[in-house]
This record gives structure tokens, C-alpha cells and sequence, in this order.
């Protein structure tokens, strides 16, 4: 009995709940204005959008091959180290210790390692720069790791110098192993480098990535990079079958500043330079064409904060609130109406902004090897393209709630303006970490949602220095916060 | 969009949805409300119930609490001490309560963007009410062909109409309109009097407001008086006008000022109200009769004298001491 009662209390609820809903849906297309504003928000974000994207240009794919080389699949990547090498054919099995590392500076007195520097067997298919290859490496910061072919395949242990390390290769599987004294021994992976010949280069390496100095200055940034150089000492080098020939060392790729030694079977080795993938200068082609979002959330936020701020203007809220006395009620079921419109606007705004924006970044140079080529079928867009509705859906519930404590439009507005889009700006002028701390600490933070590309401190804008998840985090949270209070001031207040 | 008298309805049937006489009685009972908003005290202790079948009218110059009461009554703005209870429940209790209580506040309470149906329609919508009814009290307050413009070109009194077709939409057995003639033309004022009957004789509970107690002449049924928040009377219109009128004889004749001196030397008062009227108190009707036709004095007609309502309720207040002109509270 009683659950029957209560089942139908509830049921009723939700009935009432449906019909504020669809009364406040009513009052939001039954203002022809709002409607306007919304369509007028698709319009001039796809169109700022449009204008941006029209507007930038990058020389990255005319530079990028000064630093480069076409990798094995011809993408670019950065293949510069020492090679202590030798040719060797079939299976084969190399090991050494890497006894100890340091850096060097310039001048080459020694100094702290950089966390990356490389030290540790390679077996590449020849010594042109961008060749395939399989290399287990120790780095003073990241431990242990196999890679092939400018990708980490596997982790090993995160053991700095000394460690014995192993390369095996049989046939086109390579397996690498680590050890602590040369008997007891872990693998650490196996990869499969179907690209290396019977006839290889294989010995050791040494390397040193790029420092980078970022310089910002309002409105720009200017990323440098330095040269480093590593020093490692090797011994107890054997490889089976049989050494064949003697050992020879060469400079990889662009630099020039390698050079070897051996002693009694202990080699010292100096290098410079990475092995990596080329990653971009951090420029999100994605994000690059939804750039007239700014204009779209000053667009919602205002219509979000006059769906409110009207009804108290007119005194309809009185109204309002004698035909639905649950206040609560009203304030949620407005937050959906407006969340669910802002949304759709963002989806639409977004969807035409990407379509139109991607074609005109890529005449402009954003366009591959050194950008990826996106299109709706990756994923990811649509996550940038979703996020970017999010933004504006939680944009409008963030005004509505602030013009439910405030009242008033003018103060509502400025309040959400100074809260999304100033510190944009201002992110612009600060230094890189006080900058992204602006980002998680500010609702603006939230425009992190169209990017697609790992945070980076490399560009000059803010919102590039923070991970989707972390914008949608400070945004949720502006916005739940300001549901809370409004609601709480809804009951307390009289209307 | 044809002139005038368009507005005027042409509705004479029920004002209801239903063709029969409502079965439910709800009364609105106030008790001992008292609310202040900062250091004023808009509303002190009042207390009076709204009867069904009746219309009462709350009456007391700008700033007096009308608004106020009001206001709690709906459960808009909550009340310091005291209860305010519809059919015995709480307003926010209610479920659907635009269908217990109608309520017009402020005619000005629209979306000036909004269609007049679009906005009675969310009210529909929110309540469970079926779109027929919109259009159903949309003809009833005379309002057909606005009913798809905007209301930011409606006249005050078109509001007002728009007001209280928001009020009636529920078809509620309690309405209460506060100021509900402001605005209105001579036409309009004559249409919500009628409307008005028409409710209380539906067997509704309805509470008009006025600052003006000539406003509720010939409708108002009931009467609830108040000045700065607090009653000062509370009874209906047949006693009041009875108790101003006990006791005083309208004398119509052509000898004015021979009738006064004979009326005044027996001990009546004697005042002239209108040319040839005289109005004396002191005196029953056959003892001025016979003064008179003691003294030869010619006269047309003696007879019992009716107060209007405004004279009552200005010896209400006189008596109550409580209106002069310098004290108005500040409007709610």
C-alpha cells in the first residue's frame, strides 16, 4: 500500500517535473529575440571561425624538413645520435653495460645529464638518418625502454646507469632485456621490425635531446632549442656470433659533436640528439578552426542570463513561481531548456566551423606532414566537436545561475565575461604557469575541451595548457557551484 | 484591427470550463501574518478569511499591506510569524495550484516579446491544462484578435485582460486580483465588476484589492479594511453601509434654509448634500415629517438615507484615526 502510494507520488513528480519543462521550453522559443540570438550565436562563431582560420598561416612544412628526415614510413622524425657500429647479418645478439652518464656542456666540461639522455644498444638497418631500427636504452630520468622505429614500444625497469642491457634478434623480432649484473637477466619486450635487412648496422648509441627555452612575451611565443651532449662509458660489450669487424663511430643525422674512445674493452661515448617522432609545435588544427567559439559563449552567456534575468526585470518570475511553487524546480528544468539549446547551437556551430575551417588551414599550411589531415571520421574531432557543445551548453547554465544570484543583467554578464573570456587574455600576458593555473582555476578553462593535441607550454595561447578533461573539470565545477548557491537563494529569498 | 469595442467580451455563459456549479468550496484563511521587509513593518498581525461565493475586498491606501498579503497568500514572499492557508493547505503545497488559486499581481508581469497566447500557453503547459482553455479564456476576457501579438503593444488594459485570463486559466475556485481596474476604460471597469459577480455567484472565493473603496461599489460583497499592515475593519458591505447610513433622513425641498432652522432647533444636524437635498441625523423620518408640515415647510420626498461606500469607509477611517495625509507607508 505504501509502496503503491509512494510509487505514485513519484511518478506524479515526474509528470509535473516533464510539464515545467515543456512550460519553460515554451517560454524560451515564444521569445522570438532568444531564438534569433541562438541562431545569430551558429552564425557568427562559424564565421569568426572561418575568419581566423583564414587569417593564420604557419611555415612549419617548409621548416620542417631543415630538421627532419622522412622516417621509415616517410613521416618526419629526428634520428641524430652516435653510432659505435659495425655491420653483423642473421641473428645476432648484443649486450653491454652502460657503466656510467653524464652530460656535458658545451665547452665539454662535465654536467648533469638531461632526464633523456640515451645511452644503449641499436640495431638499425643502415646509418642514413631515418632507417629503420630496434634500441633498448637507459636514460637517467625515464628508466629503461625499447623502441623501434621512432615509437617506445616497451618500459622497462626505471633503473638509471649502470645497467647491462641486451639486444637479440631473430629474424625480424628483436627482444630486449636488462640486467643489474650481467647473469641475472629480465626482458623487457620484443618487437617486430619487419623493415630491417639480413645485413644491419649494430653497436651502441649515445644521444641528448634538444633542450628547449620557451620565451613568452604578450601575445607570442618564440621556442628555442640548444643542443645537449651526453657522455657514456661502455663495457663488457660482446656480440655473438663472432665480432666480425672493428668498431666505427659516426655522427646520425644533423649533429655534429659525437665522438669515441676505446680502452681495454671500455668504450667512451660522446652524443648528441634524439630519436623521436617530429611532434608538431603544438598547433591544434582541430581547435585552430572552432576559434569563434569565444564570440558563440558571449553570445549564450548572454541569452542564458536574460532567460532569467527578464522574468525579474517584468516581474513575470512572480508568475513563474505561483504556477510552479517548487523553485528548485524551475531553476532546473531552465537549466536544461537553455543547457540543451546552448548545446545544439555548440554541436551545429561546431560541426560547420570544422567543416569550412579545415580545408582553408590546410591551404595555409597546416596541412601534413607536419599537421595531421582531420576529418569527422577520426574520433577525436568528434570528442572537439562535442566538447565544444559542452562548453556552450555549460557556458549558458553558468549564466543562468549567476543571473539568478544577481538579478541583474548587466552585473550577470560582466560576471561570466570575467570569468570565460577575461582570463583568455589575460592568460595571453602571463608567464607559462601562472598561465595554466589560470586555466584550471577559471571557467575559461573550459575552451581546453576543442583541443585535440597534448597540453604544450610551446604556444602562446593559455587554454593549450591543459588537458580537455581538466577544463571540463573547473567547468563543471563554476557552473555546479552556481546551480547550488542559486537554488539555495531561490528558497531563501522571497520572489 | 477593428476599434474599440472589440474588447468588450461578448462571453455571457460561466466563466468555468465545467457547465456545472463547482461542488468545491476553498476558502483563503490568513492568520496573523505579520512581515517586515528591513525596519518596516509591512504587514502586523492581520488576520480575515476569504469566503467562498463572496467577493471581499481588500481595501487600504498605497503601502497599507494589500500587496504584501498577497504576496504570502501565493507564497511568494514568506511570512515572518502567521499562516496563510488555501481550502486549509499551504499555497507551495498545492499541486497544480494555478487550478486552486487564480492570482493577477501586476498586468506589467509579461515577456514584452511574447505572443499573449504563447504566454498563457507555458502557464497551461506547466499546469496539466489542455490548449483549449487558453483559447477559452482568451475569448472570455475579450482578447480573440490580440491573442497573436506581442504583448509589448498592449495597452495597460489589454494587460490587465491578459492578466486575468492568466487567473481564470485553471478554472480555480479561489481568485485573487490585486488592482485589477487599474488602467481599465469606463468600459472595462463596468466588465470586470460584472466578471467579478459573475465568479462569487459561480461560488468562487475571489479577493479584490483597491486603494479606492469606490472602485468595489456594487461588487464587492465583503469588505476587509487596513492601514499600515493592520485590519481596521472586516465586515460586509450591507452592514457597513447600514451602520453609516442609521439613523440619517434625506430631505428633498424647495425651502432649504426655513427647513434647516426648524430641523436644527429640534437638535438635528443638518447638512445639504446636493441642491434642494438635505441630509439630517438626530431625527427619525416621521418626526422630520411632521416638523415640516408643522411649519408649512413644502417637501418633496423624506426618506431613509443610503451612505455610499465611500462615506463609510471614510468614517471607518476617521474613526480608525489612522489616514491623515502626511502618513502614507511607503508603496510595497
Amino acid at each position: 500500500m505504501t509502496t503503491s502510494l509512494s510509487d505514485r507520488a513519484t511518478a506524479e513528480g515526474r509528470g509535473r517535473a516533464g510539464r515545467v519543462l515543456r512550460a519553460e521550453w515554451t517560454k524560451f522559443w515564444s521569445v522570438p529575440r532568444w531564438v534569433l540570438a541562438m541562431l545569430a550565436a551558429i552564425v557568427l562563431t562559424f564565421l569568426m571561425s572561418v575568419l581566423s582560420a583564414s587569417g593564420s598561416g604557419t611555415d612549419e612544412n617548409s621548416a620542417i624538413w631543415d630538421l627532419y628526415v622522412p622516417g621509415p614510413d616517410g613521416r618526419p622524425v629526428q634520428d641524430s645520435f652516435h653510432f659505435v657500429h659495425q655491420p653483423a647479418s642473421g641473428d645476432l645478439t648484443i649486450t653491454a653495460q652502460v657503466a656510467s652518464q653524464e652530460g656535458r656542456t658545451l665547452d665539454a666540461s662535465p654536467a648533469e645529464p638531461e632526464a633523456g639522455a640515451m645511452a644503449g644498444l641499436v640495431i638499425k638497418e643502415s646509418t642514413e638518418a631515418g632507417s629503420a631500427y630496434a634500441a633498448i636504452v637507459v636514460t637517467p630520468g625515464d628508466g629503461v625502454r625499447l623502441h623501434a622505429n621512432f615509437e617506445t614500444v616497451h618500459t622497462g625497469s626505471t633503473e638509471a646507469a649502470p645497467r647491462y642491457l641486451r639486444l637479440t634478434r631473430t629474424g625480424a623480432t628483436i627482444t630486449g632485456f636488462e640486467s643489474a649484473d650481467g647473469t641475472r637477466w629480465s626482458e623487457v619486450g620484443k618487437v617486430d621490425v619487419p623493415e630491417l635487412p639480413d645485413a644491419v648496422e649494430v653497436g651502441m648509441l649515445v644521444g641528448s635531446p634538444d633542450g628547449v627555452v620557451v620565451e613568452r612575451q604578450f601575445g607570442s611565443t618564440a621556442v628555442g632549442k640548444t643542443s645537449t651532449i651526453s657522455a657514456a662509458e661502455f663495457d663488457n660489450v660482446s656480440l655473438e656470433p663472432g665480432r666480425t669487424g672493428f668498431w666505427r663511430g659516426d655522427d646520425i643525422g644533423l649533429h655534429g659533436v659525437g665522438q669515441f674512445t676505446e680502452a681495454q674493452g671500455r668504450f667512451t661515448i660522446v652524443g648528441s640528439g634524439d630519436i623521436a617522432a617530429y611532434s608538431g609545435p603544438g598547433d591544434d588544427v582541430v581547435q585552430l578552426s572552432l576559434i569563434g567559439f569565444i564570440v558563440g559563449v558571449v553570445v549564450v552567456c548572454a541569452v542564458g542570463v536574460l532567460y532569467v534575468t527578464t522574468e525579474y526585470k517584468h516581474g513575470m518570475i512572480r508568475t513563474s513561481f505561483t504556477v510552479s511553487p517548487q523553485r528548485g524546480r524551475v531553476l532546473a528544468t531552465k537549466a536544461i531548456v537553455i543547457a540543451g539549446v546552448a548545446f545544439a547551437v555548440g554541436l551545429i556551430a561546431a560541426l560547420i566551423s570544422f567543416q569550412l575551417g579545415q580545408p582553408i588551414l590546410r591551404e595555409n599550411g597546416f596541412a601534413p606532414p607536419a599537421f595531421d589531415t582531420m576529418s569527422l571520421s577520426d574520433p577525436i574531432v568528434w570528442r572537439a566537436i562535442t566538447g565544444s557543445a559542452i562548453l556552450l551548453a555549460l557556458v549558458a547554465v553558468l549564466s543562468l545561475c549567476i543571473a539568478v544570484i544577481t538579478r541583474r543583467s548587466a552585473s550577470a554578464i560582466t560576471l561570466v565575461i570575467a570569468l570565460t573570456v577575461l582570463p583568455l587574455l589575460a592568460g595571453f600576458g602571463l608567464p607559462a604557469g601562472p598561465a595554466g593555473w589560470l586555466m584550471r582555476l577559471t571557467p575559461a578553462g573550459g575552451f581546453a575541451l576543442q583541443r585535440v593535441v597534448e597540453p604544450t607550454e610551446h604556444l602562446v595561447d593559455p587554454v593549450a595548457m591543459i588537458a580537455p578533461l581538466e577544463g571540463l573539470v573547473v567547468l563543471l565545477a563554476y557552473a555546479a557551484g552556481a546551480c547550488i548557491l542559486a537554488g539555495w537563494l531561490l528558497n531563501r529569498r522571497d520572489a | 484591427m477593428p476599434p474599440g469595442p472589440q474588447w468588450l467580451p461578448t462571453v455571457t455563459t460561466r466563466v468555468g470550463a465545467a457547465p456545472t456549479v463547482l461542488d468545491m468550496t476553498t476558502d483563503i484563511e490568513v492568520r496573523d501574518i505579520r512581515k517586515r521587509y528591513g525596519p518596516t513593518v509591512a504587514v502586523d498581525g492581520l488576520s480575515f478569511t476569504i469566503r467562498s461565493g463572496q467577493v471581499t475586498g481588500l481595501v487600504g491606501p498605497n503601502g497599507a499591506g494589500k500587496s504584501t498579503t498577497m504576496r504570502v497568500i501565493l507564497g511568494l514572499d514568506s511570512a515572518d510569524e502567521g499562516t496563510a492557508l488555501i481550502g486549509g493547505r499551504p499555497y507551495a503545497s498545492l499541486r497544480n495550484p494555478i487550478r486552486h488559486v487564480g492570482a493577477l499581481l501586476d498586468a506589467g508581469a509579461v515577456h514584452p516579446g511574447r505572443r499573449a497566447r504563447d504566454h498563457l500557453l507555458w502557464m497551461a503547459h506547466a499546469s496539466g491544462i489542455p490548449k483549449r482553455r487558453v483559447d477559452e479564456v482568451i475569448e472570455l476576457v475579450g482578447l480573440s484578435s490580440a491573442a497573436r501579438r506581442r504583448v509589448g503593444g498592449f495597452s495597460l488594459g489589454m494587460r490587465q485582460r491578459l492578466g486575468i485570463a492568466g487567473a481564470l486559466l485553471g478554472d480555480p475556485p479561489a481568485l485573487i486580483f490585486d488592482e485589477p481596474v487599474n488602467g481599465l476604460d469606463p468600459e472595462g471597469i463596468r466588465w470586470i465588476r460584472g466578471l467579478l459577480r459573475r465568479l462569487a455567484t459561480e461560488g468562487r472565493a475571489v479577493l479584490v484589492s483597491s486603494h479606492l473603496m469606490s472602485e468595489l461599489e456594487g461588487s464587492a460583497d465583503h469588505l476587509v479594511v487596513i492601514g499600515r499592515g493592520k485590519r481596521i475593519a472586516d465586515t460586509s458591505v450591507q452592514d457597513l453601509l447600514t451602520a453609516a447610513s442609521r439613523g440619517r433622513v434625506a430631505v428633498r425641498t424647495t425651502a432649504v434654509s426655513e427647513a434647516i432652522t426648524v430641523l436644527t432647533q429640534e437638535g438635528a444636524s443638518v447638512g445639504v448634500v446636493d441642491h434642494g437635498v438635505l441630509i439630517v441625523t438626530g431625527l427619525s423620518a416621521q418626526r422630520a415629517i411632521a416638523l415640516l408640515a408643522a411649519s408649512e415647510l413644502p417637501f418633496s420626498e423624506v426618506s431613509g438615507y443610503r451612505a455610499t461606500l465611500e462615506e463609510a469607509y471614510l468614517n471607518l477611517t476617521r474613526d480608525a484615526g489612522e489616514f491623515s495625509a502626511a502618513s502614507p507607508v511607503e508603496a510595497s
